[in-house]
């Protein structure tokens, strides 16, 4: 995708962000709302003069430089994809289990390690996990089946 | 091939050992049933305040003196649960933990003034919970010698000329604007500080000229300040007794409180919304500073050795002498003296709560 | 005050207390090695072990623990781009780019080196400090704190890079995030969405890792590649050691920087990295900060460790926690039978004493060992991206779910991370967000404490007119040194 287009559409994104906190800060009392509202009007001003001088930059351009850097959403988005699995599946059969099924399918699938080298680092992880649970006094996270 | 399954039998042996693991953490939790003794369980005990605050500290201390105490020698194992000033960790004691008997929560005046206020984030009712022992604090209010010259009669009645740095006006700092509003003095909040140290160090540079301390920091730093003559203590906070009147601190037995103050000055017993207030805010902050409490629900006999255990406890003489430093040298409550203390601070009447 | 110096030394020389403190230093920097895991679960790690220890015992342990971490935590910073403690962000700007050329050996020679001595040079100002503590804390009142706060924001405008009012709008960004949860002075949440996660506001760690790590996780595996492109690994601890000897006066420049910063409670140590790199930015001449040079390193290096033992003299003297870690730290003394306050130098100087000695040991001590782990563990720069993200991945989601253990905190640490994702590709400076984001609650608060207490009488306090003048001067400077260097750029292109 066009590199320009992408930084329109983000600073877009926080020019909306910014205002919704605006809005929202509308409806705090009196002390808790002159720092929020300060800060959000503030950035949600520049965010509007950034965006009016991007695209009147984008508009006068000749040679189109964001054409030339196009950014690939396909790939991020794929791995972006794997890191939501991996939490979806904490959030459904616990830290090890999750931790055990996404290490496989990964290794296997996307990094083409082999099935020993992919082995002996699962069980590696696994029990550096454990030792390090137990010696360092960590908390995992809780699951839907409470394992 | 033969390297392959090994590896394969390893992983099973692995997760087997794993679920071993959980389940064996979750088993002990459930084999209650009618025991007469603690022995061989493991006893949960939440603190919901992040480790090294001083509720944390408390639960640390107490710890191994319930497993010496209780009946078949229990591990107590202290889990902290922080967040939202003490009420992420009581709601989930209140909701998630199962009743078992094994499960004891720490509570603190953080936890108590919004459930009396009934704050919208507060998921759980202290009227659920069964105490099994408390703990109270105290505090003392001090202002800078200047002041305090003409006594209190002169400091009362200056005008615009009285600062005080607290942090919210929920905590701790509201007894503290209750006793200058029962004696109406003109005393300019400044609120937002970042805790109770840097309110102090507000007072020695001069922002602000009136303030407070709970009992081992104005131990600690203030009186060392009196020393000097760059503080005077004026009243303690006091405490609340089994009548509901508010008494002299027993740490503080020479500083009056605002009781004795208000009638010395107005000739009349200090009476209305706000005393009423001050005295049940004095009662759930102080007084019963921190609580630890077991669940209604448990089972009855973990209830009974619970109990009977905090009171062996309070009798054993190494822990009187090692408590001096984190129970300020404050005497516990237990059996019915507490349960007559927490009626007493949690009942509170509609009006009061304004 | 040496006669009891060198009594204390003879305490902390004791063998059997020296075991405590290699465990402390051994667990210090592995806590600062693995991304997530700050001071804060170290100290509480310990926590339960340190009840009813003898102090200098207690002490060895807890000190020379809170001593390495910022040692430790270059590891990360330097050789995958993810800040391995909240404490070296900055790190990451001139490190990483060392380390991908193939140069982070002698970026980490240069850090632990600089580790050293500026744990070295905290410890020593502890100890001059401690005579006159007192009147130098009490001399700060809200104003000037406030002034300090923005001292530290103005510092988002240097880093801000190419376009200034990117880092701007990025720096405001981080004070919005910073804004969330509860408000200081009244009883009010902000911006939570009736969730309770929300009411703690987000926490630093999982804001730090978010913006930095996630980024990096999803472009070596979009560019399949590993950190470092050159085959070989340059063996440069050595060079590094000369690199920081060469530097010498902004070693020791960054080290003071550090120590003031940690010694002004309130103002928050963490972004004490960021202000000695900006620092070094104005002042290096000739640089090339953010595309790899090795002052990059250095600057933030000094400072990081300095600032323990400048945090510590309020914590111990006050009992003010600058940090989580140091918060932790006041329970550890209470659990030892101590308490802090003026006592720590009058009865307990002994005590106070040791800790200077330990602090000084304990960077010695981590920074020899961490010089000695570099070879080892710099291999991770060669495994490829595909390779080490997956695991790399369990340790950050284990390292996040620990700030509050509640999936708010995984939540939002995808959310974050999302951005810094976007912001990365689009070329977003991400340093100013994160100073925002730290100096938010302070500058609210103290900006509202001013306000309430003096009305709008201290703008006229000489102090407050000082700092403003030296943030006009620092913002306006830059302006000015960029112009002239991109006129130097431009007359080197032509």
């Amino acid at each position: 995708m066009n590199k320009d287009y992408l930084n329109l559409i983000f600073s877009g994104f926080l020019f909306i962000l910014f205002t919704l906190a605006i809005i929202e800060a509308l409806t705090f009392s009196k002390l808790a709302q002159f720092f929020p509202l300060y800060i959000s009007i503030a950035g949600s001003v520049l965010t509007l003069i950034y965006l009016i001088t991007e695209v009147y930059k984008l508009y006068k351009q000749k040679v189109k430089e964001g054409e030339q850097i196009k950014i690939s959403l396909l790939a991020p988005l794929r791995y972006i994809g794997w890191i939501l699995g991996y939490l979806v599946l904490i959030y459904i059969g616990g830290l090890m289990l999750a931790t055990a099924i996404f290490l496989i399918l990964f290794l296997i699938l996307e990094s083409r390690m082999n099935f020993i080298h992919t082995g002996i680092s699962i069980i590696a992880v696994l029990i550096g996990i454990s030792l390090l649970s137990s010696a360092l006094d960590i908390y995992w996270p809780t699951n839907l089946l409470g394992l | 091939m033969k390297i392959r399954s090994i590896l394969v039998l390893t992983l099973i042996i692995c997760f087997f050992l794993m679920g071993c693991n959980t389940l064996q953490a979750t088993g002990s939790n459930q084999e209650n049933g009618g025991n007469n003794s603690y022995h061989g369980q493991t006893i949960s005990f939440v603190v919901p305040f992040q480790a090294g605050g001083g509720t944390d500290v408390f639960a640390r201390f107490m710890t191994p003196y319930f497993a010496k105490h209780l009946e078949g020698k229990p591990r107590v194992q202290v889990e902290n649960i922080p967040g939202g000033a003490s009420i992420t960790g009581t709601n989930e004691y209140a909701n998630s933990r199962m009743p078992n008997g094994l499960n004891i929560l720490t509570s603190s005046a953080s936890s108590h003034v919004p459930f009396m206020l009934e704050q919208s984030s507060v998921d759980y009712d202290l009227s659920n919970f069964t105490p099994l022992i408390g703990a109270p604090s105290g505090g003392v209010v001090y202002t800078k010698p200047e002041l305090a010259k003409g006594g209190m009669e002169d400091l009362m009645s200056l005008e615009d000329e009285l600062f005080y740095a607290g942090i919210s006006p929920t905590g701790l700092d509201l007894v503290t604007l209750l006793s200058f509003e029962v004696l109406k003095m003109d005393v300019k909040a400044v609120l937002g500080y970042e805790g109770r140290g840097p309110s102090r160090v507000a007072f020695e540079q001069g922002e602000s000229n009136i303030d407070y301390q709970t009992t081992t920091a104005y131990k600690n730093s203030v009186e060392a300040l009196v020393e000097e003559d760059r503080a005077v203590p004026l009243y303690s906070l006091g405490q609340i007794d089994a009548n509901g009147d508010l008494i002299r601190d027993p740490q503080f037995p020479d500083l009056p409180t605002i009781e004795e103050i208000y009638v010395d000055i107005y000739g009349e017993e200090p009476s209305g919304d706000v005393w009423d207030a001050y005295k049940q805010t004095v009662g759930a902050s102080y007084t019963l500073n921190k609580v630890i409490w077991v669940h209604n629900d448990a089972p009855g006999n973990y209830q009974d050795l619970l109990k009977k255990g905090m009171e062996a406890l309070i009798n054993d003489e190494e822990f009187a002498t090692h408590s001096e430093e984190i129970l300020e040298g404050y005497n516990t409550y237990v059996g019915e003296e507490l349960n007559a203390q927490i009626k007493q601070s949690f009942s509170i009447s509609q009006e009061t709560k304004q | 005050m040496i006669e009891s110096a060198i009594e204390a030394l003879f305490i902390v020389l004791d063998p059997s207390r020296l075991v405590y403190m290699f465990i402390g230093i051994g667990i210090g920097v592995v806590v600062g090695l693995l991304p997530g895991l700050s001071g804060t679960v170290g100290m509480s790690l310990m926590l339960p072990f340190v009840f009813g220890l003898d102090p200098y015992v207690g002490m060895a342990l807890l000190i020379g623990m809170i001593a390495v971490i910022h040692t430790g935590d270059t590891f990360p910073s330097i050789l995958l781009g993810i800040p391995g403690t909240s404490g070296s962000q900055a790190t990451i700007m001139d490190g990483f780019p060392l380390a991908k050329r193939g140069e982070a050996s002698r970026a980490m020679g240069a850090a632990f080196f600089c580790s050293m001595i500026g744990g070295v040079i905290g410890g020593i100002a502890l100890y001059l400090t401690i005579p006159f503590a007192r009147p130098l804390i009490t001399s700060f009142s809200s104003p000037e704190l406030f002034m300090l706060t923005m001292l530290g924001l103005s510092m988002a405008g240097l880093l801000a890079g190419k376009s200034p009012l990117k880092g701007i709008i990025s720096g405001i960004l981080g004070l919005l995030i910073g804004s969330v949860g509860s408000a200081p002075a009244v009883p009010e949440y902000r911006y939570t969405f009736d969730t309770l996660y929300l009411t703690q506001g987000v926490s630093l760690p999982v804001v730090a890792m978010a913006i930095f790590a996630f980024p990096i996780i999803i472009t070596m595996l979009t560019n399949k590649g590993s950190v470092a492109n050159h085959a070989t690994l340059q063996s440069g601890i050595l060079k590094g050691v000369m690199d920081a000897l060469k530097n010498k006066f902004l070693v020791f420049r960054s080290a003071v920087i550090g120590v003031l910063i940690g010694f002004i409670p309130g103002l928050g140590g963490s972004v004490v990295d960021w202000i000695a790199y900006g620092a070094g930015q104005k002042t290096v001449k000739n640089n090339h900060f953010g595309k790899g040079d090795i002052r990059g390193v250095i600057a933030p290096e000094s400072a990081n460790n300095a600032k323990e033992g400048g945090s510590l003299v309020p914590t111990l003297l006050f009992g003010i926690p600058g940090s989580g870690t140091t918060a932790i730290l006041l329970g550890g003394l209470t659990l030892m039978g101590l308490e802090a306050g003026p006592k720590m130098l009058t009865t307990d100087l002994s005590v106070t004493l040791s800790i200077v000695w330990t602090l000084v040991f304990a960077n010695v001590f981590g920074a020899l060992l961490c010089m000695i782990l570099v070879r080892p563990i710099s291999k991770i720069s060669f495994v490829p991206g595909e390779k080490i993200v997956p695991f790399l991945l369990v340790l950050l989601v284990i390292g996040a779910y620990q700030s509050t253990m509640s999936w708010g905190d995984l939540i939002i640490f995808v959310m974050i991370g999302l951005l810094g994702y976007v912001m990365t590709i689009l070329d977003w400076p991400r340093p100013p967000l994160l100073i925002g984001f730290v100096l938010a609650l302070p500058a609210e608060r103290y900006y509202w404490i001013s306000i309430e207490r003096y009305g709008w009488e201290w703008i006229t306090n000489p102090i407050v007119i000082f700092l403003a003048v030296i943030i006009v001067v620092l913002l306006s400077g830059g302006a000015i040194m960029k112009r002239f260097s991109k006129d130097y750029e431009q007359g080197g292109i032509n």
